[in-house]
């Protein structure tokens, strides 16, 4: 008897325990600690060990920087699959654990904002600091008028081609943006170039967030866009006859297997297609394939229509938990500021987030790179500004998978709008 | 005198009984407190919690702000295309895997029950995908379907058949699950077909063979229905795992091609973790249950009435 006493009551300590811990947690997260010194949390998920590096390092400078007023404690959680870290933030925001400052993906800001996880910055960033951000962050991380979140850094997606199989056939690819290669003359590359097992383009990188974050640019080079403006309807906009063209032509390229839809990643790295689209995260990893010569050339445009590329990158905010909102903000300015900014950068080549930044990353003045920049500075867009973008993404991507295997365009194209619709009006209208 | 001797004794007697049985009621109520308490905190209320946010508009995001809705959720339900869709897919994958990963269990079962030299190898070999995650499966899987340098599609090329998309057809896609989730997990139900098997006594084969009964016959009259009550078992836990599909088109197709592979567990992570609708998930989960709920009772009726 004795016995199941003391079981059951390690069961129920247990227990306790549990509940005990997330009250701690919370009790550490808005904490005060012991004098002035005002404690901070901040969560983002884990990268490579280099990007990682260049976080450490930052925030030890920070630390030693506020000595004595603010100190930073930053917590890496793993990322196992995309959605890990997102399903953190979810428990965290139900126990309201959230940490003060904590990064999220470029197109989530709309969505936490909407939710009221995140406050608005405005009041910390002076008008000219604001301004030093390229455009497509601002984009990213606004909503409704009000600032949120400044990106760590940028990203676009560049048309990569293979030198020899270039030259093979004859092509010089574009190196001047205005000659940006439209929709059809990309066509007419790949249907030369795609034949004895190669590819005329690799162009899946995955079939979820990578479909949107690639083919709206499609959308919006016909001078349309997935959903509205204010983002509260997708009708008329990603079904629009523009939207239905870009779409066709993504099913035209299936059909005549000019691209592989279960590519292998390093389908372009061993010359088994002519292009690429991809991005700047690609080129490290050219080195290990010295066979390759690679070049880089802009992301393809409908004619006449707009030059555009992708953009969108992970950026910082302030939770509506934290008890230091102006302490949180300044880890933020820290964070995304020039030096921050360059630092990064230089690390793991993806594009600056601030203008100012690309003053010492020179290598981004010359070939190959400067397309790169170009399209950074000049020509990208953000994805959709909108609450209902995990919806809207998710539709859109099983979409444009279903028409690259045959599915009827229009039809596809009409069920992510009322999908979309829909939901926004159920959740997100008033 | 004696006699209260002797009723001392007793009333003694009883309540040392009485007291030891106290004793150990007592006992066994704190041995299960333990696994009480957690089936209450992990199952119950969670299951008491999806019922009640069922009836409630709430988004992951916003837990301050969950509103009583009502029935909204089921008229919506009821009125969503995409559910009835997940709901047929889910009722065709368990119609057909279940008869026939049972069916291939028992054949393998049968075969390595045999005096084969290699016995051990083959039991092996096909226990091994079992023990293999379902994640890493799938993913070989989907190279091996990939519709343009796949082996199987390698394979047909060599008898003139030409290139199938397999995955990436909506006609094929479930299809293509359903043959893979059979190969991965028929491996576990031979091993329970294999120890039905090697309980059936030897002695009554022997004597039918004397009886001058063939194979088959011995297959038909005393194999099979020697096996019932570990068929009943194999059916049921089949049935169980098949209408929770979710792993396989989670990783091969996420749902596609236009929502071929839809499955209602699929359908409930979308809706819940994806689109944050926690509420609405909520009210597919009761849904769901209630289904899985009404085929364990009749799958059981049908099996115990026979």
């Amino acid at each position: 008897m004795k016995k199941g006493i003391l079981l059951s009551l390690l069961a129920l300590s247990l227990l306790a325990g549990c509940s005990g811990e997330t009250k701690n947690a919370n009790s550490n997260s808005g904490g005060q600690g012991d004098g002035s010194v005002v404690e901070l949390t901040f969560w983002r998920p884990q990268a490579s060990e280099v990007e990682d590096n260049v976080y450490v390092k930052r925030i030890e400078e920070f630390n030693q920087a506020n000595k004595g007023k603010i100190h930073v404690k930053m917590e890496v959680i793993t990322r196992g699959n995309s959605f890990a870290y997102e399903d953190k933030i979810n428990a965290a925001v139900a126990s309201h654990t959230l940490p003060d400052v904590l990064a999220m993906d470029g197109p989530n800001i709309a969505n936490y904002a909407a939710s009221e996880i995140i406050i608005p910055l405005d009041e910390y960033f002076s008008k000219e600091d604001l301004d030093d951000f390229v455009p497509s962050i601002l984009q990213q991380g606004s909503y409704q008028g009000k600032f949120y979140a400044p990106g760590l850094n940028e990203s676009s997606v560049v048309l990569f081609y293979n030198k020899k199989i270039m030259a093979e056939h004859g092509i010089t690819p574009p190196d001047k943006i205005e000659n940006a290669w439209t929709w059809d003359e990309w066509y007419d590359v790949m249907k030369k170039t795609s034949k004895d097992g190669v590819f005329g383009t690799n162009m899946i990188n995955d079939k979820g967030e990578w479909m949107t974050y690639a083919f709206e640019q499609l959308w919006i080079s016909g001078g349309t866009d997935i959903v509205n403006k204010e983002g509260t309807t997708a009708e008329g906009f990603v079904n629009s006859p523009q939207g239905v063209e870009a779409a066709e032509f993504l099913q035209k390229l299936a059909n005549e297997k000019l691209f592989n839809i279960d590519p292998k990643p390093t389908e372009f790295e061993e010359g088994k297609a002519a292009t690429k689209l991809g991005g700047p995260w690609n080129i490290p990893g050219f080195k290990n394939y010295p066979d390759l010569e690679w070049g880089i050339t802009y992301f393809p445009k409908k004619a006449g229509g707009t030059q555009t590329a992708p953009s969108g990158s992970w950026a910082v905010g302030v939770s509506v938990d934290t008890k230091h909102p102006k302490e949180a903000a300044e880890v933020i300015k820290w964070i995304t500021n020039k030096d921050s900014s360059t630092q990064l950068a230089q690390a793991i080549s993806m594009p600056a987030s601030r203008k100012s930044a690309f003053e010492s990353l020179t290598e981004y003045n010359e070939l190959p790179l400067r397309i790169i920049k170009e399209q950074v500075t000049g020509v990208s867009h953000a994805r959709p500004v909108t609450p209902a973008y995990p919806v809207l993404t998710q539709k859109f991507a099983e979409a444009l998978t279903d028409i690259m295997v045959g599915a009827d365009v229009k039809k596809s194209l009409d069920n992510v709008a009322s999908t979309y619709d829909e939901e926004y009006k159920r959740n997100f209208a008033e | 005198m004696m006699q209260t001797a002797m009723n001392a004794h007793k009333r003694e007697h009883i309540s040392t009984f009485s007291r030891q049985k106290r004793r150990e009621t007592l006992v066994g109520y704190s041995f299960v407190t333990p696994a009480v308490l957690l089936l209450i905190f992990f199952l119950v209320l969670p299951f008491l919690l999806a019922v009640a946010f069922g009836f409630t508009k709430f988004n992951l995001l916003r837990p301050d702000k969950i509103h009583f809705t009502g029935l909204d959720n089921y008229k919506l339900l009821f009125t969503d295309g995409l559910f009835y869709k997940s709901l047929w897919n889910t009722l065709y994958f368990t119609v057909i895997v279940v008869p026939v990963q049972s069916g291939v269990a028992l054949m393998l079962a049968l075969l390595v029950n045999n005096s084969l030299k290699l016995r051990n190898v083959f039991r092996i070999a096909y226990f091994s995908p079992v023990v293999t995650s379902m994640t890493v499966i799938a993913i070989l899987w989907i190279s091996l379907y990939n519709p343009n340098e796949g082996l199987i599609n390698s394979a047909l090329h060599f008898f003139g058949i030409s290139n199938q998309p397999f995955l990436r057809s909506s006609s094929q896609a479930m299809n293509s699950i359903i043959f893979m989730s059979v190969w991965q997990a028929a491996g576990y139900q031979m091993m329970i077909f294999l120890a039905g098997l090697q309980g059936i006594s030897k002695d009554i084969y022997e004597a039918s063979s004397i009886d001058g009964a063939n194979k088959l016959q011995q297959l038909r009259y005393i194999t099979i229905p020697s096996l019932y009550n570990v068929t009943v078992f194999v059916l049921t836990i089949t049935t169980i795992q098949a209408v929770k599909l979710f792993v396989q088109p989670y990783i091969m197709t996420n749902g596609g091609p236009e929502n071929s592979t839809r499955t209602l567990a699929l359908l409930i992570y979308q809706q819940g973790f994806q689109f944050r609708n926690a509420g609405y998930a909520s009210a597919i989960s009761v849904i769901f249950f209630l289904i899985v709920v009404l085929i364990s009772f009749s799958m059981k009726k049908f099996l115990r009435d026979k």
